[in-house]
């Protein structure tokens, strides 16, 4: 077997048992499962950019806002797959178009320039609405919170995909080496600039679909919504938590931060937010490498010792 | 045959003129030392050579092409690669996987990493370092460091190698591993050198002609003896003799 057939086994078995989920749980169960899914297609993205290439992306929910915007806006004029694949084809084309003057910053800059697009991207659609005359649109017809689950299941394996695939690959080992020194890098003969655009591209693909999908499940579309800075702020912490140069990290920090939030939200909804912030800076200060690369030190550590 | 062709080279930082009207050959093989004091335009010349500066002036020619206007990386591809002065290497990668970031994507653009990976070992091997392979780079010693930069640039498959103070900051033991080392590397594969140095035994027994430059202007370009006797080198270092 292939190294890249066998990393991908256990993720095969993990979507087969997550595909199992709506025939066994109820809508509350499922509910979560769909959230779940969706940060982590969000997070492996976000992953195949800031991970590998050290550039921060803290403006991630661009790509999500304008595939929502374009599924919601060709709502029962274009199939569905059809919506889908375009709001796809428009982040990706979005990070092409932007991605050369925005990846020539690195650094504190490159990451308040991610947001700034995002809020400039989010304050341009609600001018064009309102030019349009449009506060927000109503979605009538929009499809089961099932259909939702298996379409943000069917992106997470790919995002996953991705990211194991790009990770493995020579042009990943290319991301990682730019992340530590990119003049080194190109005087190695690595293509810097394309390279971190096509990275740049490939990390907005499966997002803007995301919010395509997720623009179907209120029964409205506020633009406001689907540019939320929230939305990115979460990828960034689930996958700081997660931690690691792979991708478990991404599985590990979503799955903590989301099943954390559930509890939280159930139990103590006054306290919510406190604790989670609490949690937070605790996280930070005593675990600041992530879950995985938590575990990593301590097997190499475990590893040491036995020998 | 003549490697590398610099025409009349000219480099302006708003006012200043690092490199004025620089002109010299370097023959396939032969190993070129570099030498002038601080702020000469040693570094500033690798610079423009290697593609990470522009000129202002004048033509580079390798193997008789211009490569003025082309990217490092492109630059890389053609067969020329350098170190840095200022140690850069991949620090979260370990040795060996540095190595083959140079093997992928330099002049040999080796696809299949597990071919990389061999090609790298033995180069790794070459230099001694086989025990070091698995480190992360940033965890090795500053010697460590400079011999890393050097199998990188080797591990690209360059005809040209340009070094830049690769002795710089070792200990007299080390520095004759070093002059070893390039040697060897010199004498296994038809490698062309450009050699930066201030540590001088080192640098007047490795180079077979030595370019002296003073304010962004070439001075002299002779055989090391020839150098070491030149009254104007003299004056430059040491002042005018009473």
């Amino acid at each position: 077997m292939t190294p890249v057939a066998k990393e991908i086994v256990p993720w095969i078995v993990l979507s087969l048992a997550a595909a199992t989920l709506p025939s066994i749980g109820g809508d509350y169960i499922v509910g979560v499962g769909m959230v779940l899914l969706m940060w982590l297609a969000l997070t492996q993205s976000w992953a195949i950019l800031s991970s590998m290439t050290g550039y921060v992306s803290i403006g991630h929910v661009v790509f999500y806002g304008l595939g929502s915007y374009v599924v919601v806006v060709s709502w029962q004029s274009l199939p569905l797959a059809v919506a889908i694949i375009a709001a796809g084809l428009v982040s990706a084309l979005f990070a092409l178009a932007v991605g050369m003057p925005v990846l020539r910053v690195r650094g504190p800059y490159f990451v308040i320039l991610t947001f700034g697009l995002a809020e400039l991207v989010k304050f341009a659609i609600i001018a064009l609405e309102a030019r349009m005359g449009i506060a927000s649109r109503l979605i009538f017809g929009a499809p089961s919170i099932q259909f939702i689950y298996y379409a943000m299941l069917l992106l997470a394996a790919a995002a996953t995909l991705m990211h194991i695939v790009v990770h493995r690959s020579r042009f990943g080992h290319a991301l990682r080496s730019l992340r530590e020194n990119e003049v080194a890098a190109e005087s190695v003969g690595i293509p810097v600039a394309r390279y971190k655009l096509y990275a740049y591209v490939l990390s907005a693909v499966i997002p803007g679909m995301v919010g395509g999908v997720m623009g179907l499940r209120s029964t409205y579309f506020e633009v406001t919504q689907a540019f939320d800075p929230t939305i990115s702020l979460t990828i960034v912490v689930m996958a700081v938590i997660g931690g690691g140069d792979g991708v478990y990290g991404p599985l590990f920090g979503v799955v903590f931060l989301t099943v954390l939030s559930e509890v939280l939200w159930t139990r103590a909804p006054q306290l919510y937010m406190v604790i989670l912030g609490l949690l937070l800076i605790l996280f930070m200060l005593k675990c600041p490498e992530g879950l995985i690369g938590r575990y990593t030190t301590w097997a190499a550590a475990r590893e040491g010792k036995q020998r | 045959m003549i490697c590398l062709t610099v025409n009349n080279v000219a480099k302006e930082f708003g006012g200043l003129r690092a490199i004025n009207d620089v002109s010299f050959k370097v023959e396939e093989r032969e190993i070129l030392g570099i030498m002038g004091a601080n702020g000469a335009g040693k570094t500033t010349l690798f610079g423009l050579i290697a593609g990470h500066l522009r000129p202002t002036a004048g033509d580079i020619r390798f193997h008789g092409q211009s490569i003025v206007g082309l990217r490092p990386d492109q630059i890389c591809r053609r067969g020329i690669a350098r170190t840095f002065q200022i140690v850069k290497p991949f620090g979260g990668l370990t040795v060996l996987e540095n190595l083959m970031t140079a093997a992928m994507f330099g002049v040999e653009r080796i696809q299949q990493p597990e071919r990389a990976r061999q090609h790298c070992q033995t180069i790794l091997a070459e230099l001694d370092m086989t025990r070091l392979q698995d480190r992360p780079a940033r965890t090795l010693t500053l010697s460590g460091q400079k011999k890393l930069e050097l199998a990188r640039a080797i591990a690209t498959g360059c005809e040209l190698l340009l070094l830049d103070e690769v002795m710089a900051g070792l200990t007299p033991t080390e520095v004759v591993e070093m002059v070893e080392i390039v040697r060897a590397l010199h004498h296994a594969r038809p490698l062309t050198i450009l050699l930066i140095e201030h540590v001088m035994k080192a640098f007047m027994s490795l180079s077979g002609r030595v370019l002296v430059l003073h304010l962004g202007r070439t001075i002299a370009c002779a055989p090391p003896n020839e150098i070491a006797a030149d009254p104007q080198v003299h004056e430059i270092y040491f002042g005018e003799s009473a």
